[in-house]
């Protein structure tokens, strides 16, 4: 056990005193190899984390309920009788101390966390130190690196929700200060600021949902405790076996303070339901929205952009947007509680893959189209957890593990490119660089594959059991409907009890389920089921449009490439290739359910190591890992059918696309129907010789009205189709949906004309008001004014013979 | 030296300092600001020693001294020297004497005129603000507020900008007509006193004003609600314009921007907090029924202050009237924490008021070195200036973080505390409007890092802007401009390492107060649930009344 104590330590450890080391003595000291300790201590990170896995996993196996192990470092604060529950369950009653220690957790989810975290940084490191070579804050860079590290290593080993939003807001924060790396840059400034505040919004929703988990468990700890803040499991045993003394009444403390997330809550599945889970769940919900970038909160992502390229591989695709799925994971037992928050997730998630899958088909940028890829595949990664299945979970999870590979490949392969073509990223100034970057092209295509679900690629296994877990989700629903509608007495009560129970038990999950409420769901998921189908159409087409865009075509390199436009140093093609290997191999290897039924998913298994997953209701409805050959069949199709299309409409003169763009556009449309053009028909030769015929006997009114009747018809109908040339399909995606325009629309600039509003007020009434009421003295000081004589000891003189003289009175009176 | 001794020691050097002052300010700028910067060093030293000396787990008052002053013992008049640290007071002490240290350090190159009279003033007023915390005795705390008042006065009216008299006199007046109101509060509590308890004989000592009213509330003799009512009105009216609560706050934007440096970071820093300290000192241990009665109106106004004060703040120009109104914000949120009556409300309130003291009083200090170089406060003016000061941006930014309630820094514990607080009184509470206030209090979050994130942005980031002259420098552009002095270094890395230091191990801290505002939150608490339980009492009476008829 000792040795998890130290690795838990080590980990957040290292990139701390690297961040520390480079802060201090980067400037001047180390200057160009300030990338030293940094890449020395995430690679540390790293053993550190597989060494943690390997133990976790050897330790998880000898116990059914999971593993986790809990390392107290110091007090956080302590406050004493905080709060008194009453209205719960009876075990929590009682009053409560708000007792935070500083506590890191090690369980099968925060090691799997914590290995590919420290994986992905220790490449992107040794990639960025060939990037971000000669800028003039070199240092700065390499000490927020570590400094991002040590906040995303503690947030995802953090076992308690107010520690747990410190590292959110500090992985924001390293965020906001890498997006705003470049700060001359003024659009760089701005998204860094835009960052914090949508984050913000997400973290006042966090920050309810903490409030109401304080308010309704008495407690912010994920795991157990005594009320000393003791967390050795064989004590609480100890405790939670002793039958509570007549002693410890009403008032008394509870003798186990049982963790939001712990062994002994999720054991008997004891969490709110109702209107309170799902307000929990929902707030917490807008948090992860927040931070992994969900409609409608991802509007930030985009514009991180203009950090440095590792930064948006990094942070901005493979670990801290994911840092949302982490918490929703983390919470399952929170959202089981709550089948509508289950399905808003879905809806969620479903909805922004398929916003952003859209968004993403007409970017020229090529890294807003992968950061707009990074939102559609989180978004499926919502999908998956929102089925509230364990199959449903695992896929999200793994998800998450394969996207950080081959979306951290394709963000370094882009920032590769930007390094060779002068750090220009609009597609439409360069193209064809097959030739001049040969490992980039092939590196960066083995992600694109990965990314489009192109068979037996990473991306394949795991987005395909995704889609597969809301397929089977829908399956299980329409099945529990149908069997109710079979037997009617099921749904409503029960008159024999041992009927009920017998119900309960076979009706599983969906023992609190109304009919309705299956129906609405089953469909709701269906529709989620195609939506999430079609955005795999498009998630390849885009990324092949960009791939080829940028790879194929004619020879084009911008002038600020200079003519020393050439393949990356070897620095940074050398993780490309580390990566490329893993986003080829990792699906697999880690999903073996595809081989044959005696393989099993490895991924899957130990993530059910964790405590919150390896009991509950979840986990009691969930049998085993299984291979959809069907589904696998469809999506694998679906990919290599986009990647045709993509390539015969990209592949070449890219004629047709031009012509699906113009048709998308209604250019077609609003040509004819252009009033100028209608008007123009006057001056045409034969109309006009109409006209002038007409004059001439006398009718040219009758033409003239004709005319203008026309030119009204052609103003009305045009109307609509001018509406159309701002919002065609093709201008709504470009354009992003306008969703950030009607931000600055309906909240920003509002809210800034309110505050300037209350300015004015401020200065003129407000402060007139009080003004006003200063001079009543002065009205009142006029009558007095016989007294004044300008002379301070005459006041003083006159208090204090004041005071005496009610003294004297009271002291009289009294007597 | 025993701690009583060197209690004593830390409150009269800075008197001794400013007598001396007297003789040594004629000597001279360089001599006068060395002399002060070696009395606040000793004062700081003293004080710093005292503070870590503060015993945990206790809430008796430490290094008590208690000797007749005016009257004694059995006499009609009992004022006492009566001086001593508690929970409530002893970090808001050690911030005092910390923060004297900036102000004569930001005040070191700023200050040229008259700058003996100058540093006798900040001493003086630097005595005033250490008595107003250890002060045991109402007549001697009241000595101590008015010795805060007449040199801030001084330093804005003379040293201010331009705008100085105009400033100084409404500071005045508003803070004076407050003061003389809390005076006759704090009058009629003794004279109550006196004439129910004492036998007649006044006594002014707090402990024992306190107690009395306690005791003589739970033994239900105790003062009727009607006149803690209006006694809590009268010191509301001071403590409230201290503060400054919505909508008595006009006065502090005007004064911050007129202000010298110094003046702007002992105003934020420290006099604004003997406002929220006046509450928990006196109007809510000692009328509480009076405040349990006010406490959802004083909640209101607090939670008007946060989301006005961070709308205002958002349609500044000027940096430092920005930071004058999210000084408004962030005392709404210490009024919040104080009257959510709860230990963890209470205990956040409290050190959100040691919080807004450190990054506030850093964010003046880096204003103030801003004017210094640009000799302009126009946010329209400057830009991109971390370019240029590298290390003062560092400094902003740390001092930002803290102020909109980053994790890791100090002000998210104070954040975080009053905001569970309030919302346990929500959420036990059946009245909705607590709810409404938890949940605007919320929103402050998000608008306080707008308004600050976007000055940062405006003023750091971005290309650089500078003022086309720096006026009256003579040196060619951008040449005059230096990064951060070793000097203005040590003014802001003291706040700096407290703003760490509480955000990463805030229990060191809450450990201290937690005695003194749990006996402070019992008070409340008992005297609130007596009132609740006689009106039920009343109910059933009556009930049974009306059921025997």
């Amino acid at each position: 056990m000792d040795s998890i104590d130290t690795l838990l330590v080590l980990i957040p450890g290292l990139p701390l005193a690297a961040a520390i080391t480079v802060g201090l003595l980067g400037a001047r000291v180390l200057k160009e190899r300030s990338h030293y300790p940094v890449i020395i201590a995430l690679f540390g990170s790293f053993i550190c984390s597989l060494l943690l896995l390997g133990e976790v996993r050897k330790e998880g196996e000898s116990v059914d309920d999971g593993f986790e192990h809990v390392v107290t470092l110091w007090n956080w604060a302590d406050v004493s009788n905080a709060y008194e529950l009453t209205d719960t369950a009876a075990a929590d009653v009682g009053s409560h101390d708000f007792h935070i220690d500083v506590t890191l957790r090690a369980d099968a989810l925060t090691a799997i966390m914590l290995s590919m975290v420290t994986f992905i940084s220790s490449l992107v490191a040794i990639f960025a130190a060939g990037y971000m070579h000669g800028d003039r804050g070199y240092w700065r860079f390499f000490a927020y690196i570590g400094l991002f590290v040590f906040s995303m290593t503690m947030l995802v080993s953090v076992s308690n929700f107010i520690l747990l939003f410190v590292f959110w807001e500090a992985v924001g924060v390293c965020s906001y200060l890498l997006i705003g790396f470049w700060y001359e840059k003024p659009e760089a400034a701005a998204a860094g600021k835009k960052a914090f505040l949508v984050n913000r919004v997400g973290d006042f929703g966090f920050a309810l949902a903490l409030f109401l988990i304080w308010t309704n468990y008495g407690t912010l700890n994920f795991h157990d405790t005594l009320p000393n803040g003791s967390t050795d499991p064989n004590l609480i045993a100890q405790v939670a076996a002793t039958p509570p003394s007549e002693e410890a009444a009403e008032h008394a403390k509870p003798a186990v303070i049982r963790g939001v997330l712990g062994r002994l809550r999720i054991a008997t599945n004891d969490y709110k339901h109702g209107n309170i889970a799902l307000a929990i769940c929902l707030l917490l919900l807008l948090g992860a929205c927040g931070k992994s970038a969900q409609f409608p909160l991802h509007v930030w992502l985009p514009d991180a952009m203009e950090g440095p390229t590792p930064v948006s591989a990094l942070i901005h695709a493979a670990t801290m947007v994911t840092a949302g799925v982490y918490m929703v994971t983390r919470c399952t037992p929170l959202f089981m509680a709550s089948p509508e928050a289950q399905l808003t997730v879905a809806c969620v998630g479903g909805f922004t893959a398929l916003l952003a899958g859209l968004i993403a088909l007409t970017q020229y940028d090529l890294k807003r189209v992968l950061a707009y890829s990074t939102v559609s595949q989180l978004g499926y990664m919502f999908l998956a957890l929102g089925t509230g299945t364990v199959v449903g979970i695992t896929a999200g999870m793994f998800h998450l593990f394969t996207h950080a590979f081959f979306k951290a490949l394709l963000f370094l392969g882009a920032g590769s490119v930007m390094h060779a073509m002068g750090d220009v990223i609009d597609m439409r100034r360069f193209g064809g660089l097959r030739k001049l970057m040969p490992t980039t092209h092939a590196t960066f295509m083995i992600g694109c594959l990965a990314l489009a679900g192109f068979p037996l690629l990473s991306g394949f296994f795991s987005k395909d059991s995704i889609v597969a877990a809301v397929e089977e989700r829908v399956h299980a629903l329409e099945h529990e409907h149908e069997r109710r509608a079979a037997h009617p007495v099921n749904g409503a009560v029960a008159n024999d009890a041992q009927d009920r129970s017998a119900e309960v038990e076979h009706a599983g999950v969906f023992a609190l389920w109304t009919p309705d409420q299956l129906d609405t769901f089953a469909r709701v998921y269906k529709w989620l089921f195609y939506s999430a189908m079609f955005t795999a159409l498009l998630t390849t087409f885009y990324t092949f449009r960009a791939f080829y865009l940028t790879f194929y075509g004619e020879e084009v390199i911008p002038h600020e490439a200079g003519h020393h436009a050439h393949e990356s140093p070897r620095m940074m093609t050398v993780p490309l290739v580390v990566l490329a290997v893993c986003a080829a191999v990792v699906g697999g290897a880690l999903d073996q359910t595809w081989i044959g039924p005696a393989r099993t998913h490895q991924f899957g298994e130990l993530l059910l190591q964790t405590p919150s997953l390896a009991n509950g209701p979840a986990a009691a409805a969930h049998d085993a890992f299984k291979f959809h050959g069907k589904i696998a069949g469809i999506s694998g199709a679906i990919a290599l059918g986009a990647i045709l299309l993509a390539t015969y409409l990209y592949l070449g003169h890219r004629r047709e696309i031009e012509l699906i763009r113009s048709l998308m556009d209604f250019e077609g449309f609003s040509r004819w129907l252009d009033v100028d053009s209608v008007s123009r028909w006057q001056k045409a030769r034969w109309i006009a010789a109409i006209h002038r015929g007409a004059t001439a006997i006398g009718l040219g009114w009758l033409t003239a009205l004709l005319g203008n009747i026309v030119l009204m018809i052609a103003i009305v109908l045009s109307t609509p189709f001018l509406l159309g040339h701002f919002v065609s399909p093709y201008k709504l995606s470009l354009r992003k949906f306008f969703i950030d325009e009607l931000y600055n629309f309906v909240i920003v600039l509002p809210l800034r004309v309110f505050a300037a509003t209350c300015y004015l007020v401020d200065r003129w009434i407000v402060d007139g008001l009080v003004n006003l009421l200063g001079k009543l003295p002065l009205l009142f000081g006029n009558l007095m004014r016989s007294l004044q004589m300008g002379l301070v000891q005459f006041y003083a003189l006159a208090m204090v013979l004041g005071v005496v003289v009610l003294l004297v009175a009271k002291a009289v009176l009294a007597g | 030296m025993n701690e009583q001794t060197l209690l004593l020691v830390t409150i009269f050097l800075p008197l001794a300092g400013a007598l001396a002052m007297l003789q040594l300010g004629r000597l001279g700028q360089q001599v006068a600001r060395r002399f002060t910067l070696l009395v606040t060093l000793a004062t700081f030293a003293a004080a710093a020693y005292v503070v870590a000396k503060f015993p945990t787990g206790s809430s008796a008052v430490y290094a008590l001294t208690n000797v007749p002053w005016i009257g004694d013992e059995g006499s009609l008049i009992n004022i006492r020297f009566q001086v001593g640290l508690d929970g409530l007071g002893v970090w808001m002490f050690g911030l005092s004497a910390m923060l004297m240290v900036t102000a004569v350090l930001v005040s070191w190159e700023a200050i040229k005129d008259r700058a003996g009279l100058f540093y006798g003033m900040l001493l003086l007023l630097e005595f005033g603000c250490l008595g107003v915390f250890v002060a045991r005795d109402l007549m001697l705390f009241y000595v101590f507020f008015e010795f805060t008042l007449i040199p801030l006065f001084f330093l804005i009216g003379i040293w201010g900008s331009e705008d100085r008299r105009y400033a100084a006199i409404k500071f005045f007046i508003f803070t004076l007509a407050g003061s003389v109101l809390t005076f006759v509060g704090l009058l009629a509590i003794v004279l109550w006193h006196a004439t129910n308890v004492n036998d007649g004989l006044l006594t002014f000592s707090i402990p024992q004003l306190t107690a009395d009213l306690q005791a003589t509330l739970s033994a239900g003799n105790g003062m009727s609600p009607t006149l803690q009512l209006w006694i809590f009105a009268a010191l509301f009216a001071g403590f409230a314009i201290k503060v400054p609560l919505f909508p008595v706050h006009t006065w502090l934007p005007l004064a911050h921007v007129q202000a010298p440096t110094a003046g702007s970071v002992i105003l934020a820093g420290i006099l604004l907090k003997i406002g929220t300290y006046g509450f928990v000192r006196f109007s809510i241990p000692m009328l509480p029924n009076a405040a349990a009665i006010a406490m959802p109106w004083i909640l209101w106004l607090s939670v008007l202050g946060i989301v006005y004060g961070a709308l205002v703040a958002l349609a500044q120009t000027d940096i430092k009237r920005l930071i004058a109104y999210s000084s408004v914000s962030h005392l709404g949120f210490c009024m919040l924490g104080l009257f959510a009556f709860n230990p963890l409300g209470l205990q956040g309130g409290a050190l959100q008021m040691v919080n807004h003291g450190l990054s506030t009083g850093g964010l003046f200090a880096i204003v103030g070195m801003l004017y210094e170089r640009y000799h302009t406060r126009e946010i329209s003016q400057l830009g991109g200036l971390a370019k240029r000061v590298p290390w003062l941006a560092f400094f902003m930014l740390l001092f930002t973080f803290s102020s909109i309630g980053l994790p890791g820094l100090n002000g998210f514990v104070g954040e975080v505390m009053v905001l569970v607080g309030m919302f346990q009184t929500a959420w036990s509470s059946d009245e909705s409007q607590f709810m409404i206030i938890a949940v605007l209090a919320v929103t402050g979050v998000v608008l306080g890092a707008w308004y600050m994130l976007w000055l940062v942005q405006r003023v750091f980031f971005g290309p650089l802007k500078e003022p086309s002259h720096h006026a009256g420098t003579g040196h060619a552009e951008g040449e005059a401009i230096i990064d951060m002095t070793w000097r203005e270094f040590f003014a802001l890395a003291p706040l700096a390492v407290f703003v760490v230091w509480i955000g990463i191990q805030p229990s060191l801290f809450l450990s201290r107060m937690e005695p003194t505002l749990k006996t402070v939150n019992e008070q409340v608490a008992s005297q609130v649930a007596a009132d609740e339980s006689a009106t039920m009492a009343d109910r059933t009476e009556e009930e049974q009344e009306t059921s025997v008829r």
